[in-house]
């Protein structure tokens, strides 16, 4: 689904990603872990097509067409999803209207047809159910003093919503309680099918105890160094990245 | 040119005196600080029938026929302060101005409204008095396209008395926007409410000059806009707010777009007197500038000469917000869709502090329907 070929990014001039290699298959998860400042967030940005980061080499195949060269909204109707670690706030955008905008576009590039109000909203309210949102937040701007707990599960119901083929959460679970936590990870797997593939990112076992890695990736200084099965997050829960530093600190 | 242009249009329209003063007189220009940004030379005349017009929400129209209970017709004589060519247009023309007096009486829910439907170039006016307690919507609307509306208005708001006065200078529903130079000459005495309202976003070019005055104390003065100056069309808000009394509360918020090769401009300016003590004057303007080629003159003029007052203000000229943007693309939403979308909500925040549900959905819609959305 998500082939990832010697990536190299830069932004301002300054390499973050340098030489990225990973290969996603449908119907599994891969969990990506590494220290802060490693490039996680920026992989991502790379992957869902943020124009600031500059790539310089390498190459990503999305289910058999190289996205460098789509915009962002192409990707995502191609069927990407990023789950934002610091979502967006947008005053004066309701939350139904934004995300009503956002399957009809992605329907019309599936050749299916607009859908209409009721259903919609059937749909809708289910999705916010999914992920324990209420009803009235479909009403507000989007994320617009929405607590940081709510701005996530905002994320996996616009992610319910678009039924993406790969996506990529990127540390959804910081800011959740830990009811929240079980909820947005419920969602998450009663999404999962053999068509589509999860990329998360995480910092902590606790949410790869509910959505459970098929694969984990450690990235550290902008390469994925290790690579392992789900005993891989682990080991570094309990010992944290040190070993991992201090094996891959020559070739930094 | 419209200069040129004039006094054979006030002599066809059978208004020699005019024809007069425009030959002879001068018009503003460049030089003329508060005339500076906006040039009479690009106002464009040219001639039409007057056409029907569909009111897009009920109302009760003003005009000398008018019958409504608790309003009183009448017609009476009034000066306005001369400070350029069209206010010696405006001075002349007015000999018996449709005088409007809103008595405690009304109670009807409807707007009051006034038309302005230019064939080439009209001096409209109008005198309203807000009897004391009395309370009404007031709605200007537009019909026209290349014609000029010079629109005059006295507004006297008596003690407890409330007036909404809206300007809707926009393409609502097809009718058409002419070019506007509106002049508001507002006075409020103690404990009353004037607020006004103005969204403009049709027009080749419309100037609009709002001037209140406090004649008493422990009233509010609230002043909105939203201002959008797209193709090439020019767009100018020029505000005098005289805090002439103590403990009088003030709020302005303008909010302007400009795009393509659109000109906008503000000028605030809020006078507070030396004996205006526990003043609360709040103004704020935005603007969002989406080309490179538009171009936004945004001036906030504060003028305190009281100690005892509290006056804020800010003025910011910005773009789009990449993240915004990236935000929506990524959902799927295309870079130009994105943008329409965020623009429209900048703008939507002005129209939805309309506190009267239909004439707010009716410009809701209007301004959905110019940002395709
Ligand atoms: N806009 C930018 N300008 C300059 N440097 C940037 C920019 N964005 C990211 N960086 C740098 O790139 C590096 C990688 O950042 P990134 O956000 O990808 O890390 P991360 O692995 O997601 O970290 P965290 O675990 O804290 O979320 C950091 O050193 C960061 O400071
Ligand atoms: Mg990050």
């Amino acid at each position: 689904m998500l082939q990832i070929k010697n990536l190299h990014a830069q932004i301002e001039g300054k390499p973050i990603l340098k030489g990225i290699n990973l290969e996603v298959k449908a119907g599994t998860v891969h969990a990506i872990m590494g220290p802060n400042g490693s490039g996680k967030s920026t992989l991502s940005a790379v992957i869902a097509g943020r124009e600031e980061y500059e790539v310089t080499e390498g190459e990503i195949w999305f289910n058999g067409v190289n996205i460098l060269e789509l915009e962002p909204e192409e990707r995502a109707r191609e069927g990407l999803f990023l789950a934002f670690q610091y979502p967006i706030e947008i005053p004066g955008v309701s939350n139904a209207n934004f995300i009503k905008m956002a399957v009809n576009e992605v329907r019309k590039h599936k050749g299916l047809e607009s859908l209409s109000a009721t259903d919609f909203l059937k749909l809708m309210r289910e999705k916010a159910a999914l992920v324990g949102l209420k009803d009235d937040f479909l009403k507000r701007s989007v994320n617009a003093g929405f607590s940081g707990g709510e701005k996530k599960r905002n994320e996996i119901f616009q992610l319910a919503m678009l039924e993406p083929k790969l996506s990529i959460l990127d540390e959804t679970d910081s800011g959740l309680d830990i009811d929240a936590l079980r909820t947005v990870a419920e969602g998450v797997n009663a999404l999962k099918n053999s068509e589509n593939a999860f990329l998360v990112i995480t910092h902590y076992q606790r949410l790869l105890d509910y959505i459970v890695p098929d694969v984990v990736h450690v990235l550290y200084d902008g390469r994925i160094v290790e690579t392992g099965d789900k005993n891989l997050a682990l080991k570094l829960e309990d010992q944290g990245y040190d070993w991992v530093i201090e094996k891959h600190k020559q070739e930094a | 040119m419209f200069q040129e242009q004039l006094p054979a249009l006030f002599e066809k329209w059978g208004k020699p005196e005019l024809a007069e003063i425009a030959k002879n007189g001068s018009f503003p220009n460049r030089k003329v600080e508060s005339w500076k940004y906006t040039p009479v030379q690009n106002i464009q005349i040219s001639e039409s029938e007057k056409s029907h017009l569909h009111l897009p929400f009920e109302g009760i129209i003003l005009d000398s026929n008018t019958q409504a209970e608790g309003i009183q017709i009448g017609f009476e004589t009034v000066d306005f302060p001369r400070k350029d060519i069209f206010d010696d247009f405006a001075n002349e023309s007015f000999q018996r101005v449709l005088t409007v007096t809103i008595t405690r009486k009304f109670k009807s829910e409807l707007p009051l409204i006034w038309v302005h439907q230019p064939t080439s170039v009209s001096t409209d006016c109008i005198k309203i008095i807000v009897q004391e307690g009395a309370t009404a919507n007031f709605v200007e609307l537009y019909q026209g396209n290349q014609q000029l509306a010079l629109t005059y208005s006295h507004i006297l708001v008596e003690g407890k008395a409330t007036f909404h006065h809206y300007q809707f200078q926009f393409n609502g529903f097809e009718a058409g926007m002419p070019q506007v130079l509106s002049k508001i000459y507002a006075q409020q005495h103690a404990q009353s409410t004037y607020q006004h309202t103005v969204i403009t976003f049709d027009g080749s070019w419309v100037r609009n000059e709002l001037n209140v005055t406090h004649l008493g104390e422990h009233l509010f003065t609230g002043m909105n806009g939203l201002y959008v100056a797209d193709g090439t069309r020019l767009v100018d808000n020029h505000t005098n707010l005289e805090h002439a009394k103590p403990n009088g509360e003030s709020s302005e918020f303008y909010k302007g777009i400009a795009m393509d090769r659109g000109q906008a401009v503000f000028n605030g300016r809020i006078h507070v007197f030396q004996d205006a003590q526990k003043t609360n004057a709040f103004q704020n303007n935005q603007n969002l500038l989406l080309s490179n080629e538009a171009q936004i003159n945004a001036k906030p003029q504060l003028e305190i000469f009281a100690d005892d007052v509290k006056c804020s203000h800010g003025a910011t000229v910005g773009r789009l917000r990449q993240d915004e943007i990236f935000y929506l693309q990524s959902r799927g939403l295309s870079k130009e869709t994105a943008t329409q979308l965020l623009t429209n909500a900048f703008g939507a925040e002005v129209i939805e502090k309309i506190e009267n549900q239909i004439l707010r959905s009716y410009c809701l819609e209007a301004w959905n329907h110019k940002m395709g959305i």
